[in-house]
């Protein structure tokens, strides 16, 4: 059972978005629902709207058409952290100072943060890491930063836009295993960005595949909370089959 | 690589004050020799010892002289400073003040403070010559500041200013906490520039504008010059040398201090 059960999601109607100077639509007619605790997963190829999505989630952008709400308690302003594609941190700050920054900005002292930022970071790993700088990290090390400062203020809504995309296999492998393990005690509504098909596979509760900017289909993936030995199940290679099929078929349509 | 090329790739610091050292000692000799041997007029080009005679015997003048001219150099860098942060910040909030103000800024740097020297001793009156100094001193140091601190507040990534924006962090929060550290590197290069414009402003607007009550390095150059005293112009010429090195020096350490832990400018790479 997770430690904490969240109580908000995202709900997407109709929603469109055409940037300014553009011809067409980089996003159509998206409907799309993030319950509450979800891990849903935004799958496609480049170009088709994965990560405009994702910033429309974020209110980072306003749609052109369509509205997207949050869901949850009416008294609650819903909390939603976001890791970008690089771990974007701040060169000037160590890394206890990176993570306590969204604890900062709430106006909270470090000195009542500290104890949730040791917890962010000892989930992440960083423990013996916080009098570090972000120079002296590794690529994984710093993506770890940077989910980290996402989970410090134990968010309603996380999104994740290919965090580890420039990863190698191995560190992907371990960060989507400690993703995993930190969604199940935490259980965020969480929409996840990628390219990939196993991580999306390994990850999701749901995985939504965008063409040319509309969702082409979606995907319920039922393999549990625990999935620590999932790579080596078969039902998870044919669900892996059955998606790069699906995709494989989207891409051979287009052509 | 040779031991020595490795050497002179990262020289230790006894070897970057040894070699200036010795090249200046060498340069010293040499001059000392041509005049000695009668090559050059002592009149027009005194002795290093004849210098640092007179450099002796009038070291009280001299020094009170340097610190005026320190002085005037300090406070025209702290209002440069400043104001040069100050109306970064500003044009980086509203572009329609950046357009209407800047074209008067560069029109500020692009005429002679010799030009404006008169003008600004009109407006302070004729008996207030240290302020005067002190305004055209800070009119020069303040435009490289603004111009290398606006540079850095555009040069924040948008990742990160998206991170503050899903954060719901003030216009504050964002300035204090992501803008000015990030442009803080461009900051104290300006600042670095800053230092010495702001010593040439000072003695540039005292050879212009005359000398206050307190007599900075400019006037005694110029007293001396009237005088033909070599030796003198040639002193004060190696205390102004001397100040403008230190404070040089002294902002590239608060530079190296400030960015030492996390910019690449003042990281040194295993190699």
């Amino acid at each position: 059972m997770p430690d904490t059960i969240h109580g908000a999601g995202i709900v997407a109607r109709g929603v469109g978005k055409r940037y300014a100077g553009r011809s067409v639509d980089t996003l159509s007619d998206i409907d799309l629902d993030v319950p509450a605790g979800a891990f849903v997963t935004l799958l496609g190829p480049s170009g088709c709207g994965k990560s405009t999505l994702l910033r429309l989630l974020a209110r980072l952008n306003r749609p052109t058409r369509g509205r997207i709400d949050y869901t949850g308690r009416a008294e609650h302003v819903p909390d939603c952290a976001l890791v970008p594609q690089e771990p974007t941190l701040l060169p000037w700050k160590s890394v206890f100072d990176n993570v306590y920054l969204p604890l900062k900005l709430r106006g909270q002292s470090k000195g009542a943060a500290r104890d949730a930022v040791f917890e962010s970071l000892c989930a992440t790993g960083l423990q013996d890491r916080a009098d570090a700088y972000p120079r002296e990290l590794s690529g994984g090390m710093k993506m770890r930063v940077s989910i980290a400062r996402a989970l410090v203020t134990d968010p309603d809504v996380l999104l994740m836009d290919e965090p580890f995309a420039a990863l190698d296999e191995l560190t992907r492998h371990r960060l989507n295993d400690d993703l995993r393990a930190l969604y199940e005690r935490r259980r965020p509504a969480v929409v996840f960005v990628t390219h990939s098909v196993e991580e999306a596979v390994f990850l999701s509760t749901t995985i939504v595949a965008l063409r040319d900017g509309r969702i082409d289909w979606q995907l319920p993936v039922d393999f549990g909370p625990d999935r620590t030995d999932l790579r080596e199940r078969k039902d998870y290679a044919r669900v892996r089959a059955e998606v790069s099929a699906r995709l494989r078929g989207a891409w051979t349509d287009r052509s | 690589m040779s031991d020595w090329s490795y050497l002179l790739a990262r020289p230790p610091l006894w070897l970057r004050t040894a070699l200036p050292t010795a090249f200046f000692a060498i340069l010293l000799a040499i001059w000392e020799a041509v005049v000695r041997l009668g090559h050059v007029s002592p009149l027009i080009l005194p002795t290093p010892s004849a210098v640092a005679s007179d450099l002796w015997l009038h070291a009280g003048t001299l020094l009170w002289s340097t610190w005026n001219t320190f002085v005037v150099t300090v406070e025209a860098f702290a209002i440069g400073s400043v104001a040069g942060i100050v109306l970064a910040i500003l044009f980086s909030r509203s572009r329609l003040l950046d357009l209407s103000v800047s074209p008067l800024m560069v029109l500020t740097q692009v005429t002679p403070t010799v030009a404006i020297a008169p003008l600004v001793l009109v407006w302070v009156g004729v008996d207030n010559v240290n302020a005067a100094i002190l305004i055209l001193a800070a009119i020069i140091a303040f435009f490289p500041v603004t111009a290398n601190t606006m540079m850095g507040l555009k040069s924040v990534s948008h990742d990160l200013h998206d991170l503050f924006t899903v954060r719901r962090a003030s216009s504050w929060q964002r300035l204090v906490l992501l803008e000015l550290p990030a442009a803080m590197p461009y900051t104290l290069s300006g600042m670095k520039l800053a230092g010495g414009l702001a010593l040439v402003g000072a003695v540039v607007a005292e050879f212009v504008a005359g000398s206050g009550t307190d007599a900075g390095l400019a006037w005694r150059i110029s007293e001396a010059a009237n005088r033909l005293n070599t030796p003198r112009m040639f002193a004060s010429l190696f205390l102004l040398g001397l100040l403008g090195v230190g404070i040089s020096g002294l902002l590239s350490l608060v530079q190296y201090l400030c960015l030492r832990r996390w910019h690449e400018a003042a990281i040194v790479r295993d190699r």
